[in-house]
């Protein structure tokens, strides 16, 4: 019977102990009721394609062994700022019900342990502590509902594709090779890209939307490629940890995001 | 006692079939027939060879397209045509069968040595590498040349006006031991007067297959009787006796059996009279039936009192919402009804819902905007692009060009090896890729080269054309002795095998009264390789 109510006080945790912990932690809206909330969206939409170069091996997820031709990685999305317009209730009629159940029953509790004829200090330990709580959510249940409304600039990260997009193209050295939706190079670029981790002619660029930007790619970054498709240890070994090198590309809103009339698939 | 014999010949005949002894099967004289031996065979097909034979390619490396062709016999009983094939090595083929210029039969397999399917050719001497491959990624003039040849492995695109080669086979007339089908075409069943059919077997690869020690064989098999046409003839004719008798024998059981069932039904009437059927009283219970009606009227006021309460309940419903509006329309204070700020904080969010409505109808590309239907549309396109170009390559329709001619320039090495011209399947086209020579390194490091009488006259000023890639090397052209005059090898782009090493230009050496060429080759930065 006392394990059960042991179990039961365990589980409880003391309402007005969890009321305190929000009010520490900043989480308050957990007891708000009756809410409503709009966002508005605010114009200033930043349109990225980040792509991402692999350093090392990619295998073949259902093929033993078999090694993954190059990929790089794209990603587009947006972001851009939301007006959230929120208001709620806070110790409304939910919360009367709860913290009146909560009181009456950590009471009944307290009262149980504090009347054991065991009288192990432990059980006037429960006891007391419970029969705290209930004091206090018992004070807690007269709280006079609160109206709360609430105006706040939040940021959105809206995944707009994963494809690599029409017309990109990889420059390594002077020469320029298509990317596919995949983000696939080819093998023999694949191959000029190799050479080039081992002994980098001119930059290492891609151009998307019209925009060029330059790999950065240091000694440390060909040391991993070489590492991983080479197994060259020393003395190229320069303890990297490198798996990928990033690029970011500001596009102008709707460049990559708006569907190419030949890409539209009849739903 | 006729038909119980005739019933013995024919379990003799099985059982002799079966491997048994007849107990004497020539009762009938028909079948089956009198070997040569003195013995019994079961006359029947057997398929025997009547032509094989086996061809050789010309050159080593060579992706076709062959064909062979072989005049069909119209033999009476039916013919096969296969193509055979004995490989020291995996090779692809694509393999068609035209009968009279109709395709009737198409394989498209890597084969092994065994004749299993689905391994990855091992053409490696034949086909250029990802990395001899980079160099000839863009077209660009050759620089001139002695021979004529061009830069070796230049890609050309698209293939110039030159002389082209129809590959040939050789025939070859040793003794093949192991060899497996890879398609074949069985004729069979041709109407009688049908003229012999013409066969052509046409084969080739996408990428060049290492020929060497590859042999292809036509084998024209023949259907023939083990026995004498008029034997063979004759046993046809006894088996479709045998059937017409098992025939008749089958008929007349179904109709004796028939005669004994009817036979046993009369007898069974006979002893069992059909006996005086008595009425069947079915009893109403007049009481039951009116209490069942009862009960279904019961059931009908029920459910028609239950419908009447459920639209009294939805007509108070619909009015207390009516009145509740009512009272919220002039009662704006009141938080029940408008929620936390009233009415004033209710109008203001319904405010911004228009406001956000009308952000989205001018600003479609914000993916903020865009409902479930239009950003599932569009994933679903953006989807499909990489569906696509995952999707396996495009592969040819048909065999490729006949290979161009080449002027293969002179030996660099003694372990040099040629890697022949072909044509490359790129991107949906056949492109024609010049041939090189590969030298070894271990050749250049024991000068296992060409020696001349003397020293080649000086080098030639080459202008290097645009590199095809930045990571290329500019190898610049060499006087090659060809044994008889000096001939010029034009410079070409490669790419570095391996990081760290440089290209280390040809050149001719004395050695005592002879000259000997030190091919290019690459050399670690800082040591020789």
């Amino acid at each position: 019977m006392m394990r059960m109510l042991l179990i039961a006080t365990l589980l409880l945790g003391g309402c007005a102990t969890t009321w305190i912990a929000t009010q520490a932690t900043g989480t308050q809206r957990a007891w708000e009721e009756g809410v409503r909330e709009t966002s508005v969206p605010l114009p200033g939409v930043h349109e990225r394609i980040a792509i991402k170069l692999p350093l090392g091996i990619v295998y073949e997820p259902h093929a033993l062994g078999v090694v993954k031709p190059f990929e790089l990685q794209c990603t587009t999305d947006q972001r851009a700022k939301d007006v959230v317009y929120r208001s709620a209730f806070r110790y409304g009629k939910r919360w009367k019900i709860m913290s009146g159940i909560m009181a009456l029953t950590e009471g009944a509790l307290a009262a149980v342990f504090l009347r054991s004829r065991d009288e192990k200090p432990e059980y006037w330990l429960y006891g007391g502590f419970l029969a705290a709580d209930a004091l206090v959510t018992t004070a807690l249940f007269w709280i006079p509902r609160k109206e709360i409304y609430a105006k706040e600039e939040r940021p959105v990260l809206t995944h707009v594709r994963s494809d690599c997009p029409d017309g990109m193209m990889l420059s390594i050295g002077a020469d320029r090779f298509p990317v596919d939706a995949a983000g696939r190079i080819g093998e023999v670029a694949e191959a000029a890209l190799d050479a080039w981790m081992s002994e980098p002619m001119g930059p290492l660029q891609l151009e998307v939307a019209g925009q060029v930007q330059r790999f950065e790619i240091g000694e440390g970054e060909m040391c991993v490629w070489r590492r991983e498709h080479h197994r060259e240890l020393p003395p190229c070994y320069s303890g990297v940890a490198l798996r990928s090198v990033l690029l970011s590309f500001e596009v102008p809103v709707g460049a990559l995001s708006t569907v190419a009339a030949r890409d539209v698939q009849p739903m | 006692m006729f038909e119980g014999f005739r019933r013995w010949a024919l379990a003799g005949t099985l059982v002799a079939a079966c491997g048994g002894k007849s107990p004497a099967p020539q009762a009938y004289g028909a079948s089956p027939a009198t070997a040569a031996n003195g013995g019994t065979v079961e006359p029947a097909l057997e398929p025997q060879v009547a032509s094989q034979q086996w061809y050789r390619a010309q050159t080593t490396c060579s992706q076709g397209p062959y064909e062979l062709e072989v005049q069909g016999s119209g033999a009476k009983w039916g013919e096969e045509f296969e193509l055979r094939l004995h490989t020291p090595r995996n090779v692809a083929l694509h393999a068609v069968i035209l009968v009279d210029g109709k395709e009737t039969s198409v394989i498209d397999e890597v084969f092994s040595t065994d004749g299993t399917i689905g391994h990855k050719p091992h053409n490696a001497r034949c086909v250029a590498s990802a990395r001899e491959r980079i160099v000839l990624g863009r077209t660009y003039p050759g620089t001139g040349t002695g021979t004529g040849t061009g830069t070796p492995g230049t890609l050309v695109v698209p293939p110039p006006d030159r002389a082209r080669t129809t590959p040939q086979l050789d025939l070859d007339t040793s003794l093949v031991t192991t060899s497996f089908e890879v398609i074949k075409v069985s004729l069979r069943d041709r109407p009688p007067g049908t003229p012999p059919p013409r066969i052509r077997v046409r084969f080739w690869s996408i990428d060049p297959n290492d020929l060497e020690g590859v042999l292809f064989g036509i084998a024209h098999i023949e259907w023939r009787p083990n026995v004498s046409e008029e034997q063979y003839e004759a046993h046809l004719a006894w088996r479709a006796e045998q059937a017409r008798l098992a025939e008749e024998a089958r008929i007349e059981r179904q109709r004796r059996a028939a005669e004994d069932s009817a036979r046993a039904d009369a007898e069974w009437r006979r002893t069992h009279p059909p006996q005086v059927v008595r009425p069947v009283v079915v009893k109403i219970d007049l009481e039951a039936e009116r209490e069942a009606q009862r009960k279904r009227i019961e059931d009908m006021r029920k459910a028609e009192e239950a419908r009447r309460r459920r639209a009294i309940a939805a007509a108070l419903e619909a009015e207390r919402r009516a009145r509740r509006r009512q009272y919220c329309a002039t009662h704006h204070e009141d938080r029940g009804c408008w929620g936390a700020g009233g009415y004033a904080v209710h109008a203001e969010f319904e405010q911004h819902d228009r406001e956000r409505v009308q952000y989205c109808d001018v600003h479609p590309e914000d993916a903020r905007c865009w409902s479930t239907e239009v950003r599932n549309r569009r994933t679903a396109a953006w989807k499909a692009r990489i569906t696509a170009a995952l999707a396996p390559p495009k592969q040819p329709d048909g065999p490729p060009p006949a290979a161009l001619v080449e002027d293969v320039p002179p030996k660099l090495s003694a372990n040099a090896e040629w890697r022949a011209g072909y044509w490359q399947w790129t991107a949906g086209t056949w492109v024609w890729l010049a041939g090189m020579w590969r030298v070894p390194d271990e050749d250049i490091a024991s000068e296992q080269t060409t020696t001349a009488p003397a020293a080649p006259p000086p080098l030639r000023t080459e202008p290097a054309p645009a590199a095809p890639v930045a990571t290329a090397v500019w190898v610049p052209g060499f006087w090659q002795w060809g044994g008889t005059t000096w001939v010029w090898i034009a410079g070409s782009w490669q790419l570095r095998p391996e990081p760290r090493v440089q290209w280390r230009a040809a050149e001719w050496q004395p050695r005592g009264s002879v000259h000997v060429l030190i091919p290019g080759g690459w050399v670690r930065i800082g040591g020789r390789r």
